[in-house]
């Protein structure tokens, strides 16, 4: 086997591991408080119920794939620009807020999508 | 009011008890339950091992207006807009919910939460009543509690524009000490 498709073959199991830990996890976080998993996840109410359903088997099957089923939740530079602490140098003094700037940002936007 | 279900009133308990446990003051859980005061008073007792505060609640708007407390505050109100649209969730349970998830933010953030669980009921009532809205800012599209009336136009929030002494109150002795460390 050349040496490209075992780094393809491990990227592949680490994408299934990755899909796994994250339906386990929104399973665990739906079934501990659905309303707060569904902030937490940023996921509707009808797919938060079907994952709060899925068995074993059926989580498996699915994290089985070579795409990643999750993706990144928020898409302008905006927020990516809050998080990488772009605006923390003009805040020098108070900075220990500026890590809520993106958390506000973020929290709006979901409202809207959802 | 008297209650008449048993369920009902172990849900209004329960309520109770988790509001306690966040640090309400009495006047949030008479609002907000249906139990007798003197109940109320028993179970503060129980559940905190002391006495309640006395005193009025705080009452102004204006606080949530000054530089920090209006971060916290947006934060808080931006969490509970977001479960109260999405959610079917009583409007108390929806507070109880969205301040445990704030104050979670803020210790991920290594912060002192600066609102109470009564100042979070304070101000979903006042946003009830009209008296304050959240504001969009037009910098970063962030939205940030205002009053409802002002002029909102061209409103720019407290971060992306900060105030020339932000930061250098007593309220940041703490960051300032951990980030000396």
């Amino acid at each position: 086997m050349s040496n490209a498709s075992v780094v393809n073959e491990q990227l592949l199991q680490e994408v299934r591991e990755v899909n796994l830990a994250y339906l386990v996890l929104a399973q665990h976080m739906i079934r501990a408080d659905k309303s707060q998993a569904r902030y937490r996840l940023g996921v509707s109410d009808e797919v938060a119920s079907i994952v709060e359903q899925l068995t074993p088997a059926q989580l498996m099957k699915i994290a089985g794939s070579n795409q990643l089923i999750l993706r990144f939740r928020f898409d302008d530079d905006v927020v990516w620009n809050l998080l990488t602490s772009h605006s923390r140098a003009k805040l020098a003094p108070g900075a220990a807020v500026a890590g809520l700037h993106a958390n506000i940002v973020m929290a709006g936007q979901f409202a809207e999508a959802n | 009011m008297r209650i008449k279900s048993i369920v009902t009133e172990s849900r209004q308990i329960q309520r109770a008890i988790a509001l306690i446990k966040l640090g309400a003051r009495l006047q949030v859980l008479e609002s907000e339950t249906d139990l007798s005061y003197e109940r109320l008073l028993r179970l503060y007792k129980e559940v905190q091992g002391e006495s309640p505060a006395r005193g009025m609640l705080p009452f102004s708007t204006d606080w949530f207006m000054t530089w920090q407390p209006n971060i916290h505050s947006s934060l808080f109100l931006n969490i509970y807009e977001y479960l109260n649209k999405t959610t079917d969730l009583e409007e108390i349970d929806a507070i109880i919910k969205s301040y445990e998830l704030y104050i979670e933010q803020i210790k991920a953030q290594s912060l002192d939460p600066l609102l109470s669980v009564t100042r979070a009921w304070r101000l979903v009532k006042f946003v009830d009543a009209g008296m304050i809205t959240l504001t969009p800012c037009c910098k970063c599209g962030g939205k940030f509690v205002t009053h409802t009336y002002e002029l909102t136009k061209n409103y720019v929030c407290g971060l992306c524009e900060p105030p020339a002494r932000a930061g250098k109150g007593r309220g940041n002795v703490r960051a300032e000490e951990e980030a000396v460390v």
